[in-house]
């Protein structure tokens, strides 16, 4: 089966009591998500993020559509043995330490005694915390606590992991630690469906990316297409003022260092724009074929939306 | 087997609670305090010493039954540890056993511990001999006259309905914690915990030819359908051993058996509208 | 969970609730046995009903007769009433607290001479009879009643009917709650009503029946200490024996030349005097009473008197062959409200309330007693027996 995750036409609404109204959370979802991949899953707070995982796992129910995963309905027993949740900010059972807390959950799947001594001791050691097994959570930082989550969530060797936020409020190492964890999953075969605000960790690992705001979905793409864009960088060195001027009109970007302008014009300008710095005495010293950012296009994207 | 793994955890969770062992650090010092009673004859003595050490047992109970009853489940919702649990393969059915079972446990233990103290010192207060064989270190003599003779094996059956009583109100507040947040809860709980402790009042009236016929089924219904707290205070017996109590423990083990049912019948509840619950 | 697997637990919530009221059923009527105090009198009121839900009923009845028992000390014995009322009803298996209730009743409201006051023996009865209702299978409150009514009511048949209750069942030990042997006085004072009440034959018998029993109990309890009542069993048996002996021949017999007078000294104040050939230290027992007084019948306690009613019993005390008293009741208008219209004034010698010495002289019934003027037969007693009617306006 190609997909981990089909999405279909998913809906949630809630009924506010305060309002009376009913808030839709999410609006008519449809997506797949590919085995093997990173799949970023982006929106600004309030999107609708969270809430789409929690159907995927079975904790809310959904008011109409439906999802599988990896070829189950949501919250089935079986696909549970199979995937597992990071949820954001998690916490823990404080009283437990972090040895303890993870052979509570390995027990929770049923993995006899032996190995999941071994299967604990060598998860902690991946994230780093055997120093401080013994220690109880209530003690740990926020740091440990999401590294300790990391390691609930690898538990089973899933296949598909859903991760929500996993490096809001770390520090930069541990960011980066998290961050080559996610790929090393990815290459070890595993499917990620990473929920994030952090744009550059999912610029970072991401294979495709969507966009949810609102409750919809905005956009949905492999992360190079979405960024390959259609304009162009030039460069170039003793360009007249005048010129410059002129170029710095059709430009989305212009600006000049230590005598050289770099500027950003469409696909359809570049011939025009080279000719006339060269007729003008100036000298080309390069063309790049131009790239947005996530950033941009997250912040279109949204905008987009506002507008709209 | 799941249920299990929880309920254990739940019991450890809960035993490392702060207002819970203060409740029983309470019920403890409680129930030492009667140490120190000393009015009237010797026979009056006895009565309140018992009266007093089971009531304390039963009062401090209570407190720790409804604290934890509406918080097991509401808590994990809360500090969203739920999550991580419901999204590894754990039924919410065995979640709900779970935590109930854990509780139940915990429960176990702060009256075993209470009731406990609360024996050793009606034996120090009145059984000056009990101790006697104690400190001569012959311990057959003190197990076989003092602990399975006389009052000890009543007082010990007066506590067990004590926790019959505080398993049935923690199975209503988890029960009620499946759709009521922790306050609404905490009154309703203690709501229907008043309505089915009055049970000889709801009796009465539902057989009196002076309540109106429709009050009189409402009567009814709560008697019957309300869980019966009032089936378990049967302290009076066991304060008043030479008052004979024809078929207590008959009349004790069918109360446990109508405690049990409840149970079941509020566990089968709260699973059903926890398989139904967004968390 | 399946839709099948939802609806049938729900359709399980049917059958489990037949059988929890299945059980409801059943146990209603067998928890009235073990929860007296009825929650439901609503005399009791709601706080103790508050008391009941945390458990504590019974710690609330033992600490309100704490209470009680300081209100005992500082001499404010009606304090005291209502509490036994209210404790025995929260908890009625408190035997000590209908014993101290029933004492403080019919010993305790008292004129200012130190006379009691008679209505409250009837509620003194009615509060014992209940109290032995709710424990009837232990000595303690038969024994008690009986006291009263050998002591205080000198109705030594009722007595020995309740003795004879007390002396069939066991006691317990409070200590362990394990029924033991009453104590041993119980048959003595058994046999001691029965001498009370003329029962020579009976009483000896009973002192006979004393002795093997005592004599068992010091072998079964292994007590040794236990055997001075098997000594003072046979010391008493020896001692009635004899007496038996010498009273039989009393001839010829004892004139008392009985008279006795009273004399108006100003409102409620007035003289009783007379004169009794007999050992001093005789008493006779003088009731002033409404004509037609009846003793009030509680069918269950009350410590509503008829307060309209008057009886004042006094025992005057012979010395050298006369007595005399004068009866001041002007201070206790409450006790002896002097409502009715005519009264009456007895003077009695009884020789079954006499003491040793007096009955060495007359017999046990009276057998050697003779009066020119009073001599009355009453159930085979022959005692002596003077009556005034008064009017109202002669006492005030």
């Amino acid at each position: 089966m190609e997909n981990a995750i089909e999405i279909c036409d998913l809906t949630k609404s809630f009924h506010s009591v305060l309002t009376g109204e009913d808030v839709i959370a999410v609006d008519h979802l449809t997506l797949d998500i590919h085995r093997g991949e990173i799949f970023g899953f982006l929106g600004p707070n309030g999107a609708g993020k969270t809430t789409t995982i929690k159907m995927l796992l079975g904790l809310i129910f959904p008011t109409s559509g439906t999802a599988s995963i990896l070829g189950y309905p949501p919250g089935d027993i079986e696909v549970k043995r199979k995937i597992s949740y990071l949820p954001e900010s998690p916490y823990f059972y404080e009283h437990l330490s972090g040895y303890e807390v993870l052979d509570f959950y390995a027990t929770l799947f049923g993995i006899p005694a032996a190995e999941r001594k071994k299967k604990v001791d060598e998860l902690l050691d991946l994230v780093g915390l055997s120093d401080n097994k013994h220690k109880r959570l209530r003690h740990y930082s926020k740091g440990m606590l999401q590294r300790i989550g990391l390691a609930q969530a690898l538990i089973n060797d899933p296949d598909l992991l859903f991760l929500d936020e996993p490096t809001s409020g770390l520090d930069p190492i541990a960011h980066l630690d998290i961050r080559d964890m996610i790929l090393r999953l990815r290459d070890e075969g595993r499917t990620v469906f990473l929920s994030s605000h952090q744009l550059s960790d999912v610029e970072m690992v991401c294979d495709r990316v969507s966009i949810l705001d609102r409750g919809k979905l905005m956009r949905v793409g492999s992360l190079k297409e979405m960024l390959a864009g259609k304009s162009v960088e030039i460069r170039a060195e003793r360009v007249r003022d005048d010129v410059f001027e002129k170029i710095k009109a059709h430009s989305s970007d212009a600006f000049t260092v230590d005598g050289a302008i770099r500027v950003r014009v469409e696909q359809s300008f570049v011939n025009e724009t080279v000719q006339m710095i060269m007729q003008t005495g100036g000298e080309i010293t390069a063309v790049i074929p131009g790239k947005r950012t996530l950033e941009d296009i997250f912040i279109e994207t949204v905008r987009e939306g506002t507008v709209s | 087997m799941t249920a299990w793994v929880i309920a254990r955890n739940t019991f450890g969770e809960a035993i490392r609670k702060k207002i819970l062992n203060v409740f029983l650090i309470l019920a403890l010092g409680s129930v030492l305090i009667s140490l120190t009673f000393t009015f009237l004859e010797f026979r009056q003595q006895v009565v309140i010493l018992k009266s007093f050490g089971l009531g304390m047992v039963q009062f401090w109970g209570l407190f720790i039954a409804i604290i934890m009853g509406i918080s097991l489940i509401p808590a994990d919702i809360e500090q969203r540890t739920i999550y991580t649990i419901l999204s590894k393969p754990v039924k919410r059915y065995e979640y709900v056993l779970g935590r109930f079972l854990g509780g139940a446990i915990t429960l176990a233990v702060n009256v075993a511990l209470m009731g406990a103290a609360f024996l050793v010192v009606f034996l120090l207060k009145v059984n000056t001999r009990a101790l006697e064989s104690l400190a001569s270190l012959d311990f057959g003599a003190f197990w076989t006259s003092w602990v399975w003779s006389g009052e000890v094996p009543g007082l010990i059956g007066g506590i067990a309905m004590v926790y019959m009583k505080l398993l049935l109100l923690l199975a209503v507040a988890v029960c009620f914690s499946t759709f009521a947040t922790v306050t609404v809860n905490f009154f309703l709980s203690s709501a229907v915990f008043i309505a089915g402790s009055i049970s000889s009042v709801t009796e009465a009236m539902s057989k009196s030819p002076n309540t109106p016929i429709v009050l009189r089924w409402l009567y009814a219904a709560v008697h019957y359908l309300v869980p019966n707290f009032g089936n378990y205070d049967v302290q009076n017996p066991i304060i008043h051993p030479e008052v004979p109590a024809a078929d207590l423990p008959l009349y004790m083990w069918k109360a446990v058996f109508y405690g049990l049912a409840y149970t079941i019948i509020l566990l089968v509840v709260g699973v059903l509208v926890f398989e139904r619950k967004e968390v | 969970m399946s839709v099948t697997a939802r609806r049938s637990l729900l359709a399980l919530l049917v059958p489990l609730f037949a059988v929890v009221v299945w059980l409801q059923v059943q146990l209603d009527p067998m928890r009235k046995r073990y929860q007296p105090g009825k929650v439901t009198n609503i005399e009791i009121g709601t706080q103790f009903v508050a008391a009941t839900l945390i458990g504590l009923k019974e710690v609330v009845a033992g600490l309100l007769w704490v209470r009680a028992d300081e209100f005992f000390h500082s001499g404010n014995y009606a304090a005291v009433i209502p509490i036994v009322r209210i404790v025995t009803w929260l908890d009625p298996h408190q035997i000590d607290v209908y014993d101290t209730g029933a004492w403080h009743l019919s010993y305790n409201f008292t004129d200012s001479q130190e006379r009691s006051d008679r209505r409250y023996i009837p509620p003194a009865q009615a509060l014992y009879s209940e109290g032995i209702a709710n424990n009837p299978d232990i000595y303690d409150l038969y024994f008690a009643q009986g006291w009263m009514n050998f002591h205080k009511v000198l109705d030594f048949k009722k007595a020995i009917e309740l003795f004879t209750e007390a002396n069939r069942r066991p006691a317990v030990d409070p200590a362990t709650g394990r029924r033991r042997m009453r104590p041993q006085f119980v048959g003595h004072t058994l046999a001691h009503a029965y001498r009370k009440d003329g029962q020579i034959d009976r009483a000896i018998e009973q002192w006979r029946q004393n002795i093997r029993d005592n004599e068992r109990y010091v072998r079964e309890s292994g007590d040794p200490g236990e055997q001075v009542m098997v000594d003072v069993a046979r010391n008493n048996l020896n001692q009635l024996l004899r007496e038996k002996e010498e009273r039989s021949r009393l001839k010829p017999l004892k004139d008392a030349k009985f008279e006795a007078q009273w004399q108006f000294l100003g409102p409620r104040k007035f003289r009783v005097f007379g004169t009794l050939d007999l050992p001093t230290g005789a008493r006779v027992r003088l009731v002033l009473r409404d004509k037609d007084f009846k003793e009030q019948q509680f069918q269950k306690f009350s410590w509503d008197i008829d307060t309209n009613q008057t009886i004042l019993i006094d025992d005057l005390y012979v010395k050298d062959g006369r007595f005399s008293r004068t009866i001041d009741i002007e201070r206790d208008v409450t006790i002896y409200p002097l409502k009715a219209e005519e009264y009456v004034m007895t003077f009695t010698f009884n020789p079954l309330t006499a003491p040793d010495f007096v009955q060495d002289v007359i017999g046990f019934k009276g057998e050697g007693l003779a009066d020119q003027k009073y001599l009355v037969v009453r159930n085979g007693v022959r005692m002596l027996e003077k009556s005034f009617i008064i009017k109202r306006n002669q006492l005030l």
